[in-house]
């Protein structure tokens, strides 16, 4: 089913910011979510943004320059969930505690007993410095540490199929848009993206330019004819 | 370790089911979003403003830049001399690497039980000190002409970038000897042509020493290539046999 095509993804960084968690209410693994969707896209901007100098092709190094740009929006407006109030190392230790849990979804859900103690090695790692965090936070701040981390380790992430789960959401959210700290419809997005989108665009779209008749075909579209 | 039947899942026919369904495209999925990028926009356009690759650097002698005047003045082109003498100079060092990673992998399979056997070592140890002499050759070559063998020129930007895909199939500790040699002849292919073209342009120089003198690396070039042609045609014909007894004849 389609997407959204990326020369629409674009956006005004007015339009990049959301509303941010509140740390003394929200739930320990609200916390977690957010620091490892952030993580993720950290990762993927930083991809694009190394792999695509590597390139001597020109319209390879502008395909991952655009995409880049879409990424780095999503580090601004994951990072912006974030509550900007808990202190550093508040937010150390949602960080140590989030690896041990990313590392233990990655160990329940691996099958192959090689790669599940690769896994069990990093969460144990992890395990050690949440809890050398875990001194430090009581030490500097004099905090109970139980204020902050869940009683027990949320349900792993679940690494499996998740094909409904995206083309539910493609279907219910792919005419949302972002205005400000919000989502609206496409028809109420604000002027700041449109114009913004129109001047990005103004000179054609490296992600348009590649996707322009393609169609996958197993062996290449050279095999097409064969 | 050369080749063996597995589980390779690359191809189509792994999954039929799955395949047919990969092949629906949904009707609703656009083929284009509005029509003015193309792929051939943006690589005209890159192409019109794209600098060149580097320039050959100037003489930094005296006697080298008026050498390379006089050569102008008389129609000659030293710049496309000393260009392809650095690619060449480039290339030669890569070639020592390439066989040092060669002698390496071929010691290893030597000492191992894998049936990936080794060639002779001391012919490649030899072919490895020829491409030595020829870098040697060429810095002094250079030195001559008043040009700075540690310069990169253009030719030897774009050469270097086209053998690195060749040093990435021999230094991967996973290619089998007989993936190295087909490299090692690709490599040896493009190096003997490239000789031979520096012997036409030394001679259109005027440099008739320099032309014997590559007309020698280029023999020598000759039996690499033969020797690498032979081993590689073997080593497909008939993989996992020791040809280091058989080809050690040959030395």
């Amino acid at each position: 089913m389609p997407g959204r095509p990326t020369s629409e993804e674009h956006r005004a960084p007015e339009d990049d910011l959301r509303e941010h968690y509140d740390r003394t209410t929200a739930a320990p693994i609200s916390k977690m979510n957010a620091l490892t969707i952030f993580s993720g896209e950290y990762q993927t901007r930083d991809y694009y943004m190394n792999i695509g100098p590597t390139f001597s092709d020109p319209v390879a190094r502008a395909l991952y320059a655009e995409i880049a740009s879409i990424e780095e929006q999503h580090v601004t407006q994951y990072g912006s969930i974030i509550d900007p109030n808990e202190t550093w190392l508040e937010k150390w230790l949602i960080y140590e505690a989030t690896e041990a849990y990313n590392y233990y979804s990655c160990m329940t859900a691996e099958t192959n007993p090689r790669l599940k103690a690769i896994w069990e090695r990093f969460l144990d790692y992890e395990l050690g410095h949440l809890h050398q965090v875990i001194e430090l936070f009581k030490k500097f701040e004099r905090r109970d540490p139980a204020e902050i981390l869940p009683d027990k380790l949320p349900d792993p992430i679940a690494f499996q199929s998740q094909r409904e789960f995206v083309r539910k959401t493609l279907r219910e959210e792919m005419a949302l848009r972002a205005r400000g700290t919000q989502y609206v419809d496409k028809s109420e997005e604000g002027p700041a993206s449109q114009q913004y989108r129109l001047q990005l665009n103004s000179t054609g779209s490296p992600s348009d330019a590649v996707a322009r008749n393609y169609r996958w075909q197993p062996g290449t579209e050279l095999a097409k004819s064969a | 370790m050369d080749q063996h039947l597995g589980m390779n899942r690359t191809g189509i026919d792994m999954s039929p089911v799955h395949s047919k369904q990969m092949l629906q495209v949904d009707a609703e999925i656009p083929q284009t979003t509005d029509g003015s990028s193309t792929r051939a926009g943006i690589e005209n356009y890159f192409l019109e403003n794209a600098d060149p690759l580097g320039s050959v650097p100037l003489p930094g002698t005296v006697k080298g830049a008026a050498k390379s005047a006089l050569k102008m003045t008389t129609g000659h082109h030293p710049e496309v001399f000393i260009n392809k003498l650095g690619e060449r100079l480039a290339y030669e060092r890569s070639g020592v690497r390439v066989y040092q990673q060669l002698i390496a992998k071929c010691t290893h399979a030597a000492d191992s039980l894998t049936p990936d056997l080794p060639l002779p070592i001391e012919r490649l140890e030899e072919f490895c000190r020829q491409e030595e002499e020829h870098f040697d050759l060429l810095t002094q070559c250079l030195k001559k002409l008043g040009a700075d063998p540690t310069a990169q020129t253009p030719d030897a930007d774009a050469s270097g970038v086209a053998a690195s895909g060749m040093m990435k199939v021999i230094t991967d500790p996973r290619t089998s000897v007989s993936q190295c040699l087909q490299a090692m002849l690709a490599i040896e292919l493009a190096d003997n042509a490239a000789w031979e073209l520096l012997i036409k342009l030394a001679e259109d120089m005027g440099m008739k020493d320099m032309a014997e003198q590559f007309q020698h690396a280029l023999q020598q070039e000759d039996i690499h290539l033969r020797e690498v042609r032979d081993w590689y045609e073997k080593k497909c014909a008939r993989p996992g046999e020791n040809l280091a007894a058989e080809l050690s004849m040959f030395c």
